[in-house]
């Protein structure tokens, strides 16, 4: 018999053995295999145990996975709203999870908005202390503070949307109490960080007015004092110019070689419009022999008000000697008056020229507090 | 019982129906019982395999799914493994006609027992004589009631290599029965 004969026989017993009417070539193989199937099949005893076991094992191996069915989906999502929740009892206005905070804090399960007005206000409070304690000892330590008290403020500011009308009027008032406090800390740590500069003298032009990243929008620059000073006569000016309140004083010098005068600085005022000083300084140089001395263009922090400075040197004219050569009338005025409106946001600063003097001389002992 | 019948008694079953489950129960513990059987000679030694048989199946029912060959493929190569392992433990593969059943009905005529055991026991003797993998496609088609498909899957073999394995393993049955009455 062939292969392909084998084959086909083997499928025509298959079709046989599998209840299919069989071909005669097959029919012997397929009673045989009939007969098997019955000699192979015998009674079975009945197993009543094994069935009740498996059936019992199947119903409680069902409820056991049932359970966990319900359950698991269950901690998921409570775990979720959890973790979400913790994270919103700290969200910020503006951020996503701002809103889950607001309902949170609805049903008193995150802090509200008027205690985290307070504890941003009584931190800010903290800071603004440390950093007036270190502002002579640790300038930039206090600078930091002082940072720190103005984002804390920010902070605070941003929640007063959702504080009562009650007592959102009080905090803003606060708020604002500190921030101007904590400007003015900054300037003076600025100053102060000036001072503890290795160089030791002060730059001849004067520049003023680096906010380093406090000033705010209608806050003042707070820039460092500057002097500047004049070649001869050793008139000197001093600016201390930051934002729109830079106050000035300077003083011209004196023409003369040896005149002196000092224009000292004048300080600044406070923040907002307020505190521009003005300073005065005269020298009066006279026939080489006079010396002038610059008042102390010291300026006094007021609360309003443009300063002016002026500072009038009258020096006679007369043979000039030693260094200036002009005659005549120097009129050493500074004016460094700038104005101070309190209400720009800038900070650039007005210019300050103070104590410039004309004509007496080889120079006028100006010195030009330049103000950014 | 259908592929369909069947595939929702194992769905359900799976889920803790225990009807279903006492369903597939009696479907299948008479063939494995009878595959068992015709392979250790032993009632015994075939009723702990069916037994065992169903303890893995309620364990890895849960995994099972559905492929070629389908849950019958699945629970018969379950039984074939565990009997090889039954005859390593046991080393005993030979036929024991002392543990034969004894026989297929409690109201059967003395003389009819008689038949049927020495016709089984006749059997099985034949059987010996087959060559393993011959020995193997008789019983799994006619002890354990698979068809051809579900044979070529406990086996790893192709459909078409089952038909011509069953067609030589009885042409040779023949042979081997032809010269034992020759014999006698």
């Amino acid at each position: 018999m062939t292969s392909d004969g084998r084959r086909d026989q083997a499928d025509l017993l298959d079709d046989a053995l599998s209840g299919r009417d069989p071909d005669p070539r097959v029919t012997q193989l397929s009673e045989l295999g009939e007969s098997l199937r019955t000699n192979l099949t015998p009674a079975v005893p009945p197993a009543p145990g094994v069935r009740a076991l498996f059936v019992q094992g199947t119903t409680a191996r069902g409820e056991t996975r049932r359970l966990p069915r319900v359950l698991v989906p269950s901690i998921a999502f409570v775990l979720l709203a959890l973790v979400v929740a913790t994270l919103s009892r700290t969200a910020l206005p503006g951020s996503a999870l701002y809103q889950v905070r607001k309902v949170l804090a609805s049903v008193d399960l995150a802090p509200s908005a008027q205690h985290e007005v307070d504890s941003r206000i009584a931190r800010a409070r903290d800071e603004l202390a440390l950093a007036k304690s270190q502002l002579t000892s640790k300038p930039a330590a206090a600078l930091n503070s002082a940072n720190v008290t103005l984002e804390q403020l920010g902070q605070a500011r941003s929640f007063l949307d959702d504080v009562g009308s009650d007592g959102r009027a009080k905090d803003i008032a606060t708020i604002a109490v500190l921030e101007e406090q904590a400007d003015s800390v900054i300037a003076r740590a600025h100053v102060a960080e000036q001072s503890h500069s290795p160089s030791g003298s002060p730059p001849t032009t004067s520049t003023s007015g680096s906010d380093e990243g406090s000033a705010r929008s209608g806050d003042s620059g707070g820039g460092p004092d500057t002097s500047g000073s004049g070649d001869s006569g050793r008139g000197s000016g001093s600016s201390d110019s930051h934002g729109h309140q830079g106050g000035s004083s300077g003083s011209g010098g004196g023409n003369d070689g040896s005149s002196t005068s000092d224009g000292s600085s004048g300080s600044s005022g406070s923040r907002g419009g307020g505190g521009d000083s003005s300073g005065s300084g005269s020298s009066g140089g006279k026939d080489g022999s006079g010396s002038g001395s610059g008042s102390d263009g010291s300026g006094t922090s007021g609360d309003s008000g443009d300063s002016s400075g002026s500072g009038k040197s009258g020096g006679s004219s007369g043979d000039s000697s030693g260094d200036s050569s002009g005659s005549g009338s120097s009129d050493g005025s500074g004016s460094g008056a700038d104005s101070g409106d309190g209400s720009s946001t800038d900070n650039s600063g007005s210019i300050d020229l103070g104590g410039t003097s004309k004509g007496g001389g080889h120079s006028d002992g100006s010195g030009g507090g330049l103000d950014s | 019982m259908d592929t369909d019948s069947l595939r929702d008694n194992i769905r359900r079953a799976s889920k803790g129906d225990g009807r279903a489950a006492g369903e597939i129960f009696d479907e299948f513990h008479p063939r494995i019982y009878r595959y068992a059987l015709s392979k250790l000679r032993s009632a015994s030694d075939a009723d702990d395999v069916a037994s065992e048989t169903f303890a893995r199946v309620l364990r890895d029912l849960g995994r099972f799914r559905w492929r070629a060959g389908g849950f019958e493929a699945w629970i018969f190569r379950i039984a074939s493994n565990l009997v090889v392992d039954h005859v390593r433990r046991s080393t005993r593969e030979r036929p024991g006609t002392d543990h034969l059943p004894e026989g297929e009905s409690t109201d059967a005529l003395p003389d009819e027992v008689v038949v049927t055991r020495e016709l089984a026991t006749d059997m099985h003797e034949l059987l010996d004589g087959l060559v393993p993998d011959q020995r193997e496609v008789l019983l799994l088609r006619f002890a354990a009631g698979l068809d051809t498909n579900e044979t070529a899957t406990v086996m790893g073999k192709k459909a078409n290599a089952i038909r011509q394995l069953q067609f030589r393993a009885l042409e040779n049955l023949r042979a081997l029965m032809a010269e034992k009455a020759d014999a006698r």
